[in-house]
């Protein structure tokens, strides 16, 4: 990589580095292993930052490496989450607030299954369309779609008329 | 009227301070370069070397080494509360320790296990951790005490893509992982039921527990990709060890689900079974 390259990547990581993080603490819930994610992303990208500027959608690109770290991470066994209907008694006061009281939209993303909480998160938060979600994940836009419909439900149910139709 | 992005800004509020280190990303990718240029070339003098040698005083070769720890010290025992010794860890600062008699041992029986029930096949290594390769099916230690930023483990692990005719003609690649470690550290926990959903990326997925002939727990999972096949298998001994197996039908450097090299992961699932129920693979 040259100076210039360097120059450009830096550029690039930094300008989006709060989205990244956000973006990955409403998939795992946590900001340590927000932070490990993006931090394993970004070296992902830096690896491939020349295959990444190629790339037509280079924000695509990036979500899609934080998609698979996030994947990786979580098929180590130890890592795979147990999907509930209820919220844990306790949390870790240093990662996360002890509870998602008064975060409603937090509480429901905890609800939802891994799969349609990423389509969710990259959906409506990344605003990513149905096409760039379907890259990410690897999977049909029908399914991105699938996937959606119900969680936006949720989520519309959850917050009734504060958030605009407009991006559904 | 605010986008779903706003509202969920508001509900996260201000973030922590991030630990993310952009420039120590880009040191450390500079160093791994160097290293990799400055390895290339000694390794390219060695080979000359090597060749001289033999060239000069022709005999019988020593027997191979697959590598030593950074640390000839004794390495602290595993969950306890002191600091590993840089020779204990398989960190991406250093080779990973292979010597160990528990990794030797489960080297030993791995192999044994493949050959038996892939007599034609070729396993490759497909890991390679500068300055060098840990060979296929080779179990190394990997041990890392949890930190607040990172969470901790302990097992041995050895994994190799596995090529061999796939009935069409050509020869297919998949891969083959392998973990075995203690229980009850909190380094290392093994699925002891079925999950409701597999991975992320599951286009289909079948899970079937059920009990090992001396009353070890097991569950076997079956995720589909478009194309890509995993087979997992984990087992929990009555003596609190812990292994787990995953086949895929594809090289392990193949993480998405659209792309494979051979229509089945290398083994049957039953096949996969058993090898996790080896007795050999145990500590």
């Amino acid at each position: 990589m040259t100076p210039a390259d360097e120059d450009a990547y830096r550029e690039f990581v930094t300008a989006r580095m709060d989205r990244l993080r956000r973006t990955a603490y409403l998939m795992s819930h946590d900001w340590h292993t927000a932070d490990d994610l993006v931090a394993v992303a970004v070296d992902k990208l830096y690896r491939h930052w020349r295959r990444a500027r190629a790339a037509s959608n280079v924000d695509g690109y990036v979500h899609r490496i934080l998609v698979n770290v996030w994947l990786d991470e979580r098929r180590r066994p130890w890592r795979r989450e147990v999907v509930t209907d209820r919220l844990p008694d306790r949390a870790d006061a240093a990662s996360q607030p002890a509870d998602d009281d008064g975060r409603p939209l937090l509480a429901l993303l905890r609800t939802l299954t891994p799969r349609r909480r990423a389509a969710i998160v990259l959906r409506f938060y990344s605003e990513l369309s149905v096409e760039e979600t379907a890259e990410v994940l690897g999977c049909s836009e029908g399914t991105v779609k699938s996937l959606t419909s119900r969680g936006l439900a949720d989520l519309r149910e959850c917050i009734g008329d504060r958030a605009t139709r407009r991006n559904g | 009227m605010n986008t779903y992005r706003e509202l969920l800004d508001a509900e996260i509020g201000v973030a922590p301070p991030s630990t993310v280190d952009v420039e120590r990303t880009i040191r450390r990718r500079r160093r791994i370069r160097r290293y990799r240029r400055a390895g290339g070339v000694a390794s390219a003098l060695v080979v000359v070397g090597l060749l001289a040698a033999v060239a000069l005083r022709p005999g019988p070769a020593g027997p191979p080494r697959y590598g030593a720890p950074l640390d000839p010290t004794p390495a602290s025992s595993p969950g306890s509360a002191a600091a590993p010794s840089p020779g204990m860890t398989d960190s991406e600062d250093g080779p990973p320790l292979i010597d160990e008699p528990a990794a030797v041992r489960l080297t030993a029986a791995l192999k044994q296990a493949m050959a038996a029930r892939l007599p034609q096949a070729e396993f490759v290594t497909n890991r390679t951790r500068p300055p060098e390769e840990v060979a296929a099916l080779v179990f190394n230690h990997r041990f890392r005490l949890p930190t607040p930023d990172r969470s901790g483990e302990d097992y041995f692990f050895a994994t190799a893509d596995v090529k061999q005719p796939d009935g069409a003609g050509s020869i297919g690649t998949g891969s083959i992982e392998v973990l075995v470690g203690r229980l009850g550290t909190g380094l290392f926990t093994v699925s002891t039921e079925c999950a409701d959903e597999g991975p992320l990326d599951a286009q289909g997925f079948q899970c079937q527990p059920s009990t090992g002939p001396h009353g070890e727990t097991v569950v076997t999972n079956e995720v589909r990709g478009n194309q890509k096949i995993t087979y997992e298998v984990f087992v929990t001994k009555p003596d609190g060890v812990g292994v787990m197996i995953f086949l895929r039908n594809t090289g392990l450097g193949h993480a998405h689900d659209d792309w494979s090299s051979s229509p089945t992961p290398p083994l049957t699932k039953t096949q996969a079974r058993e090898l996790a129920l080896d007795p050999g693979l145990t500590l």
